[in-house]
């Protein structure tokens, strides 16, 4: 047996609070997702990707069922943690609309995505200077390494470290937020529509990103995608998701070629 | 038997209670503006009254009409002056609620240095008292009943029965939707603070006829309506029923039980405990969680 | 000359007051109206510590600090849930609970007849702070040493993690960062700073009563640092200078004292409507409040 990255097991969601009444979302879902590779999770708007990763990522709750993650050495039932938590044992999350902190610095974006949270505190803040200074820089440095290596040396990013995010361009934004998430290592990431309304240019980029993510740090990546041609570039495996159900899976090729999901997407 | 008499006095008092929280629904409901300066009008109804009565002589309806009105246009000029620009600028919840805050500021240092900081008295002869089987109802307990009832009612018919109705309750629901429908939404937020001056005005003009006022009344009287209204479920216009005559009744045992100068912080210890564990109140939905 | 120096005294503690008020208000976005209640616990303790336990002055300080932390962990249980309205509202509960447990539980506060002779507190065992010039100095120490704290929690690490937070919550829970402890830290830290305020109040002035810190001192308190800015130090020491300089301004030009305190309100009032509508970041401050 393969191993997994991330195993849903009968996992039941309905659409509001109102447990009785409410038509379900998700009706024992249960689909599991390989360690070590790129998915491609699609499906018409309103199939349940997003909330799929809301619950994965604790921001939503569910009726039953258990997320079990295996994160190498333990498996954990997601279900039972709280959000914040999960970025400590390696998952790390991009939204769909950007999150990222418009108001602080470039830099800042990024320093927040640390790994090590020393300083962070406030008595620290105060009484141990001197150290958390030094890990401060260790957090620059290491900012300074993700930006040279996804965007090349001299990158528009770091030159401009100081700049408030609010002044880069959507697409930017978006690389930020892909940047900030490399800033510690994660094992899973779940990125939601990472190239939606963004320059082809910036697109191409993208793709190439999550690739190399994928290759290099072998980061099993979960992908939430519209575009069947960064599907095609960047997965691995495909799952097509409709009213809540898993419609077909298997290799992206195979996924768009399907006519079911043809019929759903483009209406041909 | 003084529980009784008590409980009397709380639910003459929950009926004022029930009126004003009524307005302050209407407000809230309707544009999610928390209108601290509501007790301002609160305060200022009596004020007027007492300019046009005891100084000017006028007979005492058209004193009570007048005052009435006068208040309602304040309420009106505040949304108007005030709230609408910030409205129109897509201004936080907080910011607001700090204007508002400002707002009573104004109010209710303009009205110290115009009347002086001391209680003035509006009724000065003892008030005449109905007695029924060992308890006692002064007069202007039961005007103040009768009459929060009766503007009670009467809202609630024009809620039910007229196309007003129809615009409030919709525009409690979503006021995008509103907008579509293609109401003046400016305009018809005015019509609104106008039926909530109009309320906080006859419960302050009542009130203050019983026991006097100062210009400090208005602040008091709000905390109370606010924790009936919250008690009683945002977004429905039966809750702040339920939460002002709750509250009412609450107060009345709390001077059973302690005294009467803890009335403020029990009321409070209430809200705090609604606000942990059922945050909606008595009738309102809970909210969905994002 | 005692005269200027009593004004950068009351200067001083204001700044204390704003600048704590800050790291809440500010940096996290949480709009407390209950400043005034843990100024007042603060005092409070303060002159427990230095009366009833006897102690000096330094232990007196952190005893008074340690009891305003722990209480504002009170408030903070409650009501970190809860957004916005809700939220100041949690806060205004807070105060007024707090002033009415100061106000009537009169065997051990002395409610409203206040607690007169503070003695002096005792520095190092030889050097008692008493008398105009040692105060001075004092306070001038006190706030300085805030300004520093808070200047370096604002642009530390802490501080990024909480200039992140009040922008979006979601994104820094994802980030791993744990929301609920980074409030209540926040809580802990502001008000127990707020706590100096009180121990300098009431040993200055050497007498506190329950009505120095009631529900208008917080107002009082939020108009100040509201006035001067948020998000930065300068915005409180500017919005501390003024509120306590343009009374003095305005006795300058000659108003009466009869209506020189309402006229005072009068202006702050209109100042935060005019600061909310044109300017929501104060005179000085670098944050809108939302």
């Amino acid at each position: 047996m393969s191993k997994y990255i991330l195993k849903i097991n009968d996992l039941t969601k309905s659409f509001t609070s109102d447990k009785d009444k409410s038509p379900l979302l998700f009706d024992s879902l249960t689909i599991e997702f390989p360690a070590g590779a790129v998915i491609g999770l699609m499906g018409t708007n309103g199939a349940g990707k997003t909330t799929l990763f809301n619950i994965i990522s604790r921001l939503v709750d569910c009726d039953k069922g258990n997320i079990w993650y295996d994160n190498g050495d333990k498996q954990i039932d997601l279900l039972k943690l709280k959000a914040n938590v999960l970025k400590g044992i390696g998952i790390g999350r991009l939204f769909q609309d950007n999150h990222i902190f418009a108001d602080m610095t470039i830099l800042d974006n990024l320093l927040i995505g640390g790994e090590d949270s020393f300083g962070e505190t406030p008595f620290i803040t105060l009484f141990k200077r001197k150290k958390h200074k030094e890990k401060e820089k260790i957090r620059v440095a290491k900012a300074k390494m993700i930006l040279t290596e996804l965007f090349g040396k001299d990158n528009y990013f770091w030159q401009n470290r100081n700049n408030y995010a609010s002044e880069l361009s959507y697409g930017q934004q978006r690389l930020l937020g892909i940047a900030r998430l490399l800033m510690s290592d994660h094992k899973l990431l779940l990125l939601d529509e990472p190239t939606a309304g963004v320059h082809p240019e910036i697109r191409e980029m993208i793709c190439e990103v999550i690739r190399k993510i994928n290759t290099s740090k072998g980061v099993s990546i979960i992908i939430i995608e519209h575009n069947f041609k960064v599907i095609e570039v960047t997965a691995d495996e495909c799952c097509f998701i409709d009213q809540g159900e898993i419609a077909a899976v298997g290799p992206p090729e195979d996924i768009i070629g399907n006519p079911i999901v043809r019929k759903k997407y483009i209406g041909i | 038997m003084l529980l009784i008499q008590l409980l009397i006095n709380g639910i003459i008092m929950g009926a004022v209670y029930s009126l004003a929280s009524l307005g302050f629904a209407i407000v809230y409901n309707t544009t999610k503006i928390f209108h601290i300066g509501y007790s301002a009008l609160y305060m200022i109804a009596p004020y007027f009254f007492w300019q046009l009565y005891t100084k000017l002589g006028l007979n005492i309806s058209l004193s009570i009409f007048v005052s009435i009105i006068l208040t309602m246009i304040i309420s009106i000029l505040i949304d108007k002056t005030i709230y609408q620009p910030l409205f129109i600028k897509k201004s936080s919840s907080n910011v607001v609620t700090i204007s508002s805050i400002g707002v009573v500021t104004i109010i209710v240092n303009v009205i110290a240095m115009i009347f002086g900081n001391e209680t003035k008295i509006l009724n000065s002869d003892i008030a005449n008292t109905i007695k029924f089987s060992g308890m006692i109802v002064t007069y202007p307990q039961v005007y103040q009943f009768i009459s929060s009832i009766i503007i009670i009612i009467i809202f609630f018919i024009v809620l039910k029965k007229t196309n007003l109705g129809i615009i409030i309750r919709a525009f409690s629901n979503n006021d995008v939707l509103v907008q579509i429908m293609g109401i003046n939404i400016l305009r018809t937020r005015l019509l609104l603070f106008g039926i909530s001056g109009i309320m906080i005005a006859i419960a302050g003009l009542s009130i203050s006829y019983d026991v006097g006022m100062d210009p400090y009344i208005g602040m008091p009287m709000l905390l109370n309506v606010i924790v009936a209204f919250i008690i009683g479920g945002i977004g429905s216009f039966a809750g702040p029923l339920i939460g002002g005559f709750f509250i009412g009744v609450i107060q009345a045992l709390t001077i059973w039980m302690f005294s009467s100068k803890w009335q403020s912080a029990i009321t409070f210890i209430i809200l705090i405990i609604f606000l942990i564990f059922r945050p909606q109140g008595f009738l309102g939905k809970k909210e969905r969680e994002v | 000359m005692n005269y200027f120096f009593h004004i950068i005294i009351m200067i001083n503690i204001y700044i204390v007051l704003t600048v704590s008020s800050n790291l809440l208000v500010g940096m996290t976005n949480l709009l407390s109206l209950g400043q005034a209640a843990f100024y007042g616990i603060g005092a409070y303790f303060s002159v427990l510590a230095l009366t009833t336990l006897n102690l000096p002055l330094i232990p007196s300080l952190i005893v008074a600090m340690l009891a305003t932390g722990v209480f504002s962990l009170l408030l903070a249980l409650t009501s970190l849930r809860l957004k916005n309205d809700y939220f100041v509202l949690s806060t205004l509960g807070f105060q007024i609970i707090t002033f009415s447990v100061l106000y009537n539980w009169i065997s051990v506060t002395k409610g409203p007849y206040g607690i007169p002779g503070i003695p002096a507190p005792k520095l190092l065992g030889i050097f008692q702070v008493s008398g105009i010039i040692p105060f001075l100095i004092f306070s001038t120490v006190m706030s300085l040493f805030t300004i520093f704290i808070f200047y370096y929690l604002i642009n530390s690490p802490f501080g990024r993690l909480l200039k992140a937070m009040r922008e979006d919550e979601l994104a820094l829970i994802t980030l791993g960062k744990n929301i609920t402890s980074l409030k209540i830290q926040t809580f802990a830290i502001s008000s127990s700073f707020i706590a100096i305020a009180g121990f300098l109040y009431a040993t200055y002035v050497t007498y506190i009563d329950p009505s120095s810190f009631n529900l208008d001192e917080s107002i009082f308190i939020l108009s100040a640092l509201l006035i001067g800015g948020l998000g930065n130090i300068k915005g409180p020491v500017v919005g501390s200078i003024f509120v306590i300089l343009l009374p003095e301004i305005l006795r300058f030009v000659g108003l009466p004292d009869s209506i020189a305190a309402n006229m005072r309100q009068i202006i702050y009032g209109l100042i935060l409507i005019i600061l909310m509508r044109f300017k929501p970041e104060g005179l000085a401050g670098n944050y809108r409040i939302k």
